[in-house]
This record gives structure tokens, sequence and C-alpha cells, in this order.
């Protein structure tokens, strides 16, 4: 049993940095009905202006640094790139797929801007509470997962508290949800959706501040999670901020009960072959898992249908 | 506005944007094929590719311009000689090429093209996004690799059943497409292909893919069936990816203008309506997908005998399905000339560039990465319809916005003020 309470514990930790970049995808999609490539990047590059802060400053003040850069970069992107696009006749006929190249363009173009800069090789990130492993009962964990684990929740409490009880919030949630009704009742739309993008800007650059001392400092870091955000989000419905949420502490679990527990599995239902290396299977299964779901249902676990009217 | 209006006929000996830009390309195509290179940008060899590529479009340039103002309206005629001429550069281009090397490395801009058609067909006709194209060509290529290594096919046997089980995936993948729809489509495509590595490189199936080193047929030579003496192997695989192209462009152009195309479009701009007017929408769907998986899977194939008979699980990485998405928004999402111009720009322009700059030093590398993304971005902000109908329309649609661009003079200068005559 305390493997099991072990391994989902060690899920959860990795699936909640997947539930913050799902969550920062979930409000770049929900603001402007886009899908952010570029996302996992943009907090590549706030992470690498970090690392290059904290050689001279502490990690308490470069980290808020590094966050205040990603929502200006995050804020940028809407407004001299996808804006353009969205008020750009003609653009939007191409269907979603025109959104989705012009963010792989912009993959490309953070991963050049941090690679010219700072370089391809690997930097070692700063861990701010060094230490060996907590043990809480007969579970350990490292002192870093903890502290991500805290950090990341404290974000989506964050932003689960902007939308439910302020009135910016309240202004944000009627632009994604009728944008003419919300310019209508005076909400300056163009000024909260940018809001959404710097949000989600801030929220990868949380996420690529903490993934960067578990996988090393370098310009395509991020990718990884990005895809594990994007099965997230999609998991937990691409329009549901709390589906995101769900959706990557899912996936963290999933992929560490597969790594443990897939041999036995395979042997408790007698299928006719062995798992040599459970490890290999993490992310197959996950994504097996997703496709499945998303095949049974559409819009996720926790998504509305989208009306689209004839 | 008045959009159709023919001009009247006179010897306008002056190129069209689209002839100046199959001008441009066909220059920069033979000045690389006759062993032009970055570090010495006009060497003898590529003087001589410059000098044959102006010879020949400039003279079909010309050639098609006369009969356009001699001949009557004959419209057929008139398209079919820069057809010919380019046919014939096609055929002519593996003589004019400095060793075999060249051959090959113009044969792998086939599998893009391939796979760009693919994705227009799907994307573009039907109108269901998908960005896991390079699962479907693994699937093809390591099929026909496993096929020859372990069970000793016949080469072409193995490439057909490779394709036939690309295919079949591709059936497979239609159908959450029946029930997904724009970018939730996508990115369950997407988790295809980005597991799809990760599956060959699985413990269980090394014997057979040879794990994260890959496969390599190093032995086998997929060589030319007769014994002529100026087919060596490398014209053999540029000829052999060449006709596949060709072959495809023609099987997706008829798709296209059949009723079926219709069908595939009427999905695309309004389901509801195609239902309503007797379109089968599943059947299209499906159908979308295993052309598009059979496109690809031939790109794979293609991809196997034509680029050094070596294949790994990197070789068929998420970037790949990117790359063939680029290249149809930049020719046009449903385009096929647009196909050809957009892989041409990603293999010979972006890629190509990206290597040779890439290979002298690291920042000249990223300095070129960046200047092909800026260009992928300011094309898509500015020219939303991709390569094709941006050079067949240019002018009338920018100029209320932007003024009296530099493009908009340049296409006076060249047409005067009427829309541009459309490329495809």
């Amino acid at each position: 049993m305390t493997e099991f309470f072990q391994t989902v514990v060690t899920g959860l930790m990795a699936g909640s940095l997947y539930s913050v970049v799902g969550l920062s995808l979930v409000l770049v999609y929900v603001s402007t009905r886009m899908i952010n490539f570029a996302q996992g990047e943009i907090g590549t590059l706030s992470a690498f202006v970090a690392w290059s802060l904290m050689l001279s400053v502490p990690y308490a003040l470069g980290f808020p640094l590094a966050m205040g850069l990603a929502f200006v970069i995050g804020a940028f992107m809407l407004r001299f790139v996808m804006w353009p696009l969205l008020a750009g006749a003609g653009f939007m006929g191409q269907g979603p797929m025109g959104v989705v190249v012009a963010s792989i363009g912009l993959l490309l173009v953070m991963t050049a801007v941090s690679n010219s800069i700072y370089g391809p090789e690997p930097h070692a990130f700063e861990e701010p509470f060094k230490g060996g492993p907590l043990s809480i009962g007969d579970v350990t964990v490292g002192r870093h997962n903890v502290y991500l684990f805290v950090l990341s929740g404290g974000a989506m409490v964050f932003i689960w508290a902007l939308f439910r009880f302020t009135k910016v919030g309240l202004a944000m949630r009627a632009t994604a949800d009728n944008r003419i009704a919300a310019e209508l009742m005076g909400v300056p739309t163009p000024r909260m959706l940018t809001l959404g993008w710097g949000l989600a800007g801030a929220m990868s650059g949380i996420a690529a501040m903490l993934v960067a001392p578990i996988v090393t400092l370098t310009p395509g870091m991020m990718l990884g999670t990005l895809m594990f955000g994007f099965a997230s989000a999609v998991l937990g419905g691409f329009n549901s901020p709390q589906g995101a949420v769900v959706g990557g502490l899912a996936v963290g679990v999933m992929q560490n009960l597969t790594g443990v527990y897939l041999a036995d599995w395979v042997s408790y239902l007698h299928l006719p072959f062995d798992i040599a290396d459970p490890g290999q299977y993490r992310d197959i299964v996950a994504m097996s898992v997703i496709v499945l779901v998303m095949v049974i249902r559409p819009t996720g676990l926790f998504g509305k249908p989208e009306v689209a009217r004839v | 506005m008045t959009t159709n209006v023919r001009r009247e006929r006179k010897l306008d000996l002056v190129p069209t944007p689209p002839e100046l830009l199959a001008f441009v390309a066909a220059a920069y195509f033979f000045w690389f094929l006759a062993g032009g290179s970055t570090n010495a940008v006009f060497n003898s060899d590529g003087i001589k590719g410059i000098m044959a590529a102006a010879v020949g479009v400039g003279g079909g340039i010309i050639l098609s311009r006369l009969l356009r103002a001699m001949g009557p309206a004959d419209r057929k005629l008139e398209r079919a000689v820069p057809m010919l001429v380019m046919l014939g550069f096609v055929l002519a281009a593996p003589f004019l090429a400095s060793g075999g090397f060249r051959s090959t490395q113009m044969a792998a801009y086939a599998y893009m093209a391939i796979g760009t058609v693919g994705i227009v067909v799907l994307t573009g006709w039907t109108g269901c996004g998908i960005i896991g194209n390079s699962a479907f060509a693994g699937l093809a290529a390591f099929t026909m690799g496993i096929a020859i290594t372990q069970w000793s096919v016949n080469p072409l046997l193995a490439a057909l059943l490779g394709i036939l089980l690309a295919s079949l995936l591709g059936l497979a993948l239609g159908i959450p497409a029946l029930r997904l729809r724009g970018l939730y489509l996508a990115i369950v495509t997407m988790a295809v292909a980005l597991v799809f590595p990760a599956i060959l490189k699985l413990q269980e199936v090394k014997s057979w893919t040879g794990g994260s080193d890959g496969l390599s047929l190093f032995t086998q030579r997929f060589g030319p069936p007769v014994d002529w003496g100026w087919l060596s192997d490398e014209r053999w695989y540029y000829f052999l990816a060449m006709i596949s192209l060709g072959v495809v462009l023609l099987l997706a152009y008829n798709l296209g203008t059949s009723a079926m195309g219709r069908a595939f479009r009427a999905v695309r701009d309004n389901e509801m309506a195609a239902a309503v007017m007797g379109v089968h929408v599943a059947q299209v769907k499906m159908l979308g997908f295993v052309i598009s998986a059979a496109f690809a899977g031939l790109a794979g194939v293609l991809l196997l005998v034509t680029g050094g008979r070596f294949i790994g699980p990197d070789s068929f990485t998420l970037w790949m399905s990117f790359d063939f998405v680029i290249a149809q928004f930049l020719g046009g999402i449903a385009s096929l000339a647009g196909s050809l111009l957009g892989a041409f720009y990603v293999v010979y322009v972006s890629r190509e560039a990206l290597e040779t700059v890439g290979r002298q030093t690291q920042e000249g590398s990223i300095v070129w990465l960046l200047l092909i993304s800026a260009l992928i971005l300011g094309f898509m902000v500015l020219r939303a319809r991709g390569l094709s109908r941006a050079i067949s329309e240019f002018g009338p649609r920018l100029s209320p916005r932007f003024g009296v661009s530099l493009l908009n003079l340049l296409k006076i200068a060249a047409v005067g003020g009427g829309p541009w005559p459309p490329l495809s």
C-alpha cells in the first residue's frame, strides 16, 4: 500500500506541473479561442532570464521578476502577433488550424531567441530548498517536489480566486462568455483578453522555473511538459479551467501508476506477453487513455459542448 | 469591381508574378542542383545552373507569351506550354546535377510535397485538422523496412504493404474524427504522432524496429529494373520520386474536380448543409483520412528509399508533422499548386539554408531560424491566404490598408492595375 501511496503522491506532484501548463493553455483558449504552441517557450525564455538574474540577485527576487517578464511576453504575443491574426479579415476563415500554425511559428521564434541569447548548452537552475527528501508517514518526497506542488497549487488557487471573487475576474469571464455583450456593458474587452494572455504567460513562467531544476535549463526543455499540458487540457475539456487542473493531476498519476504497476496488470490479465521495462510505457498509456476519453466524451471530462449556429 | 476583365491581346513580354516566382524558384533549384553552395555562392557550376534555368524558364515564358499574343484564344495550349517546359526541366534535372548526391537531395523534395498534398486533401478540403501525419509516414516506412529485412519481401510489395497499413491507421484515426472537431481533433492526432516514436523504441518491438538505433537497409539496393547505362541508382531514385509526385498530384487533382471532391468541400464549408444535400459526411471524412494517410505513407516510403536507406524513430517526430502543416499553410490551405510551393520553401529555403549556414556558425543558424520563422509569422499576419492566393490576388486587397506599398508598385509596373491572373 505504501508503494501505491508513494506512486500517487509522486504522480500528483508531477501532475501539478501539467495542471499549471494546462491551465495556461485553457486561459488562452477561453479568452481568445486560440491554441498557443509557444506557451511553454514563453516560460523557457523567462526562466533563462531568471537564471541570469539569479547570478546576482536572490531567488526570491529573481522569481517574481521573471514571472513579470513572462506576463509581458504573453501580453505582447497577443497584441502584436495574434491580435492581427484575430482581426485580419479572412484569417479565421481558415479555421482554427491557421492559429495553430502561426503559434508553431512563434514556437520556432521563441526557441531561436533563447537559443541565440543563451546558447543550446544546459544550465543548472537553482533549487530554492536544498536538502534531503521529506518523509510524511511512509511516503518520501523530494523537497523541490513539495515546493513545486505548493507553488503551482497556490498559482491555481490565485487564478480561481481572481475569477471567482474580483471584479476584474468577472469582467474576464464576461468577455470570454460573450464578447459583444461584455463590450456593451462597458467592459474594456481588449484589455481583458490581453490580461488573460498575460496571466497565461506568467503561469507558464512559473511552470518553467519549477521544471528547470529537474530537467536542467535548455531552450527546448518545456516541450515535453507542454505536450502533457495539452493532454491534460484536452482530458479535462479545453474550455474548463478546473478540468485542466484535474486533468493534469490525472495525467501525472496515470503516468506514474503505469510506470510502477503495468507489469503487474499485464500478469493479472494473463496477457500473452511480458513487459520488460514499464517505464517506457508511461507516456504511451497516458496518451492512449486520453485519446480513448476523447472518443467517448469529445468535450473532455468537464468541458461544455460548444454550440455552433448554422 | 470588375474582376474578370480580360486584358486585350498584345505582345506583352513582361512576365506575370507567378511566372516570376516560378523563374526565381527554378533558378534557385538549378543553381543548387548544379552544385552551387552557400560557401561559394557563384562558383562555375552554380552559374551553369542559373544559366540553364534562365534559358529554359525564360524561354518558356516568352514562348507562352508569344503564343498568347499571336494565336487564337487557345487556353489549353497556353497553359500547356509552361507545364511542358517545367516537365522538360524536371526530366533534365538529374543530368544537370553535379554528382548523384544532388539528385538524392532533390528526390527528398518529392516526399515533402507528397505529404503536404495529403494534408491539403484532408485539412484543406474536408476541414478536419490533423497534425499527426508523421505517424502515417513512419508506419509505412517501418513496415516496408521490417518486411524487407525480416521477411525478405519484394521491395515493391513491401512498400504497398506499408502504404496499406498506413491507410488502415488513417481509417482508425478517422473514427474519432467523426465525433471531434477543430482543435480537439488536431490535438488527438498530435497525441498519436507524439507517442509513435516512443512505441518504436519499446523494448518489446526492438528486434523488429531496431529500437533507437533504427533500421538501416544499406545492403538493400532499390536499383532500377532495367539496365540502361545512363540510369544510375541516384537518377532512378529521383525519377521514382518525381513520378510518384506526379501520380499523387494527378490523383489529387482528379479527386478535387470530381463529385467526391465537391462533397469534401461541402463538408468543410457546412457539415449540416452538406448532409441535407445528401452527402454522407462520415464516409467523406473517413475517406479523407484514408487518402491523407496513404499519401503520407507514400511519403514515408519515399523517404526510406531515397533518403539514404536509413530510418530511425526520430525521423518521424512531431516536427515532421509540423513541417507538413507549415508547408500547407505557406502554400495556401487548399491549393495543390500551393502545396508544391510550400514544400519547396520548407525543403530548400528553410532547411537547406539552415543546414548550410548552421554548419559554419551557431549564430548563423540561429539568425536563419529566426528569419525563417519570422517570415512564416509575418506571412500569416499579412497574407492570410497562402502563397498561391497571395500571388494571384496581390495588390487590390492590400492597397487600402497599407497605402501604395512597394509590392503594389511592383505589381502595377508588372501587370497594370487589374487583378493578377490565378496561378493554379
